[in-house]
């Protein structure tokens, strides 16, 4: 019986962007709706209303999670990158770009925030 | 204990010996199977017959449809006819059908000699067979369901369907999904654990990463469907208006649970299909597949996205503009894993030396067929189109496009490429190229047209249709070509009665594939391999003919018998190194028992007779105990030697089995359902009509609290008992205190159950009774497991090292204890939520 060189965790590694994103859908289709409901889109906070304020930080702070997320990864995968012998990188790597694709689809869903009428 | 066979007999002695333990007798014997090689293909035939029925309800909807006014058929006949056409080829044809195919496949592409768990198999085989037989049976007797294949509310509750045929749909397929929630927790535990050694998941053949990624998908999307179903349900039975919109409800809700499923479901069906697709192309191309990591990527993108695409089949219902988009982007970034997937195919084939065999045939329809469906999603992905075309024949064309372009096409190529792995002969040829041109041109002929009269404004589910639209001529085609259609799909079966009969036999891998499934004989024995190999490369670039003689000679792993046992190996997650043997329960007719049981449950609340349902559900309960009394040891017995030099402990005594692993997947799916509930319960809150309600919870905090507490004193026993086990002391006190406390957790539900407001009145107290009776049942399943895992140490099967059932006591202690806290918690909040809203 061998010991693992890989600990199991690393599987995670593939799923925790997207995992991530689903988050964010959660929360901001929610809060979407909680905020119609509560007529959050009628009261004013400066220049925007409070629905609006509420949704472009909860859309700033998904990005920021997730793209740290991204960034840790990337950190990861260069530096065993520089290991020798060459490791096997394929969770890392993986798990690398599945979070780079959710930081992507993270900005593409949810940037509608920012320019359309929340509750219409 | 006995050991035979060591590496030393003959590869026939071998086999004999093998094929005794493993292997399923004649006559009746065949009905207590649990061999995921007999139970695979039941699972496959009984999905073409489905198949077949489901075609031909299709030929009676495009006769119906061939000319205007036509009489053919009444309105309510079509009904039944165009609902169970839907039903049948999704829920009985199309998922079966994969997990048929993976249940074949799997354990021998990954290495394994069977799934971790055959007799949830053969339960889950019973129970599509005895629901699918409920499903197909009402329509002889004119009650089939009728409210369309995803029995939108209000039309289908109670006053709007007054007799049992919504109900036959919400119970049949409700009755269908076990099987498939079995194959997803099976699945995903033998791919996990039980792979051969060495394989890490960087060297498993990409078929195996499609079947982990959906059935992990299949794990979360098909609990919102099952409590769709049984709120609907409690809806028709007992009035309980979780759907009624003048009592609290919101039928949206209903769509939001079934679509929840039914949009990752159209990838649920894909994928496997495409995993097909990446396992055969290589193979006809001559080449690797190219992009093996970027397809991995993508297709965990694509389960991910799948499931934020939901809302798309509800564009029109009147849902924020803002939420319209995020929906219409996730719809439209799907398409980029797909193409990331369509590209490397094309890559891999632009690179080879292709030939062009039958299965490479239909591999070249579904890139027709499938891209055309592609395009169109995305057309319907955006929201102005969508809500021109919503409803129409240009959706019945574009899911019809996706699903045969994505599914049927791919699965008729995997046919060709595995049949001689099922029959040991060859297609003859003859006649595949003339059933393949047939199914390919009148495909086209019948969807195709449909775009066009989906443009021209014709909707879907009408069962007549005046002559003065211009649609006549064009019906009429799709009906000529859905004929050819048939024709080609009666030719393909005689095809394959023809290649049973007359197809040339052959030695080892016909295709020069290099995937370890062609290393077994052909038909392959029961038990797979003689000898489990050691994979030191990816296991897609394999030489199964080289191999298969090694294994069958007895050089690789577990090349013996042993004590009658049925063994297979363990391993560790991601490096793929063996740890355990793990050994896998033989032949028995417990799982038809508690499938006919389970069949008993469900047509007792088919007709309405309640008690005798709760009397059968007991009844149940006790043949699964007998499930658990069948395995384990009464002594320990340690490591023992697995071949290659090396000694393994066996799964029981072993932190990480399959069985734990298997809990801990099935709770996974349980809490998706409990958040489906949360969501549904706060959906109504915050968007139906009709809050708040007239009466609230009052008195609900003691027994609350109650429920809490007793629920936390039963997960911390649990633990304490475990924690005895652990130094060699008896666990029974600790275990049978965790089993008092949850009885007391069960006696403070039902004071909240009898506290709550009239749940007929409005959605509120249903909804707070639903959350009841969840914790109901799952204290009820902590306190059996408590108190079983106490016998269980009584009657010698537990030790410290053989420690599995205080194990699953705990976690099963720890998620009634989770849901007992958040469900409380959500009870008590529901009043102060409810007197906000209206919605809040």
């Amino acid at each position: 019986m061998s010991t693992s060189p890989v600990p199991a965790i690393r599987f995670w590694l593939l799923l925790l962007g997207f995992i991530a994103w689903s988050g964010a859908f959660v929360l901001l289709y929610g809060m979407l709706s909680v905020g119609c409901a509560a007529g959050w889109h009628l009261q004013m906070v400066g220049p925007m209303s409070l629905q609006r304020l509420m949704l472009v930080g909860l859309f700033i702070l998904s990005l920021a999670g997730i793209g740290l997320l991204t960034f840790v990864q990337y950190r990861g995968w260069k530096a065993r990158r520089r290991e020798r012998p060459a490791p096997n990188d394929f969770l890392i790597a993986g798990g690398f770009f599945a979070s780079l694709a959710a930081l992507g689809a993270t900005a593409f869903t949810f940037a509608p925030v920012v320019a359309l009428s929340p509750c219409l | 204990m006995s050991e035979t066979m060591e590496q030393g007999p003959s590869p026939i002695a071998r086999h004999k010996a093998l094929e005794g333990i493993w292997g399923t007798g004649p006559g009746l014997e065949r009905l207590a199977a649990v061999n995921h090689n007999i139970l695979g293909k039941r699972f496959m035939v009984a999905a073409l017959v489905f198949f077949a029925i489901g075609g031909i309800l299709s030929m009676l909807i495009r006769a119906q449809l061939a000319t205007p006014n036509s009489a053919f058929i009444g309105p309510e006949i079509y009904n039944q006819i165009f609902t169970m056409h839907g039903t049948v080829m999704m829920f009985l044809f199309a998922i079966p059908m994969f997990e048929g195919l993976a249940m074949y496949l799997l354990p021998k592409m990954i290495g394994a000699r069977d799934l971790a768990f055959p007799r949830l198999t053969a339960y889950g085989f019973w129970c599509y067979i005895f629901g699918g037989t409920i499903l197909v049976v009402s329509m002889l007797f004119g009650v089939a369901p009728d409210s369309g294949w995803f029995m939108y509310t209000p039309l289908s509750s109670q006053p709007y369907t007054p007799g049992i045929n919504a109900d036959v749909w919400l119970l049949g397929v409700t009755f269908v999904e076990i099987s498939a929630m079995a194959a997803a927790v099976e699945i995903i535990a033998t791919i996990l654990k039980m792979r051969a050694p060495g394989m890490s998941l960087d060297r498993m053949p990409i078929y195996g990463w499609y079947i982990l990624v959906t059935a992990g998908m299949m794990l979360i999307g098909f609990p919102p469907l099952i409590l769709g179903s049984i709120l609907l349900e409690m809806e028709r039975a007992f009035d309980l208006p979780f759907f009624d919109p003048t009592r609290g409800g919101d039928p949206l809700l209903w769509q939001h649970l079934f679509w929840l499923f039914g949009h990752p479901e159209v990838y649920i069906i894909f994928l496997p299909a495409a995993g097909a697709l990446s396992t055969i192309i290589p193979v006809f191309a001559r080449h690797p597949l190219i992009g093996y990591r970027a397809i991995v990527v993508a297709i965990i993108a694509m389960a991910f996205l799948s499931f934020g695409l939901w809302v798309h089949h509800m564009f029109t219902v009147g849902i924020p503009h803002l939420a319209l988009a995020f929906f219409s982007a996730a719809s439209a970034l799907v398409a980029i894993p797909t193409a990331v997937q369509i590209f490397a195919w094309i890559a891999t084939i632009a690179h080879g030396r292709p030939r062009f065999s039958v299965p490479m045939l239909y591999v070249m329809g579904f890139f027709f067929v499938f891209v055309i469906g592609g395009l169109t999603g995305v057309m319907l992905a955006m929201v102005p189109f969508n809500w021109q075309a919503h409803d129409t024949h240009f959706v019945v064309a574009h899911l019809h496009y996706v699903l045969v372009g994505g599914f049927v096409f791919p699965m008729l190529a995997a046919g060709y490429y595995w049949l001689p792995h099922i029959t040991g002969r060859l297609p003859l040829a003859r006649l595949s190229v003339p059933a393949f041109w047939l199914i390919f041109i009148g495909f086209n002929a019948t969807f195709f047209l449909m775009h066009i009269t989906g443009l021209m404004g014709m909707p879907r589910r009408i069962a007549t249709y005046p002559s003065n639209f211009g649609w006549d001529w064009l019906n009429l085609l799709s009906s000529v070509g859905g004929f050819i259609l048939t024709m080609g799909f009666a030719l393909v079966l005689l095809d394959i009665i023809m290649m049973f009969k007359f197809g040339k036999g052959f030695r080892r891998d016909p295709w020069q594939a290099g995937t370890l499934e062609w290393a077994t004989p052909t038909p392959p024995p029961s038990y797979n391999f003689a000898a489990i190999p050691r994979v030191t490369e990816r296991a897609d670039g394999l030489s199964p003919r080289l191999l298969g003689p090694q294994l069958a000679r007895g050089e690789g792993y577990l090349a013996h018998t042993r004590n009658g046992w049925q063994e297979t190996l363990g391993v560790d997650m991601t490096t793929g190194e063996p740890d355990q043997i793990i050994i896998l329960p033989r032949r028995t007719y417990l799982p038809l028992v508690s499938g006919l049981v389970t069949a008993a449950v469900v047509l007792c609340m088919l007709f309405k007779l309640y008690w005798f349902a709760l009397g059968a559900l007991g009844l149940l309960v006790v043949t699964f105990l007998f499930w658990a009394a069948a395995v384990g040891n009464k002594s320990d017995i340690g490591p023992l030697p697995a071949g290659q030099g090396i000694s393994l402990p066996l799964d029981g005594e072993v932190k990480g089995s399959p069985t734990f692993w298997g809990v801990v997947l099935l709770l996974a799916a349980d809490a998706t359902l409990f958040a489906s509930l949360l969501f549904g319960a706060l959906f109504l809150v915050v968007v139906a009509p009709g809050w708040p309600p007239p009466a609230l919870l009052e008195g609900g905090f003691v027994p609350g609290m109650v429920v809490v507490l007793a629920a936390a004193a039963g997960a911390g026993l649990a633990r304490l008992g475990r924690r005895a086990n652990a130094a060699n002391a008896s666990p029974i006190a600790m275990q049978l205190g965790a089993g008092l406390v949850q009885a007391i957790a069960l006696g403070a539900i039902f004071w909240l159950i009898a506290a709550l407001p009239d749940p007929t009145a409005h959605a509120y107290s249903a909804t707070s009774l639903a959350l009841l009776v969840y914790l109901l049942v799952h204290n009820g399943i902590a306190f059996i497991v408590a108190v079983h895992a106490a016998w269980r140490y009584h009657a010698g099967f537990v030790s410290a090292r053989r420690a599995t059932d205080p194990r699953l006591a705990v976690l099963w202690g720890d998620y009634a204890g989770f849901a007992a806290l958040v469900g409380i918690l959500m009870l008590l909040g529901l009043p102060f939520l409810a007197t906000l809203g209206g919605g809040l």
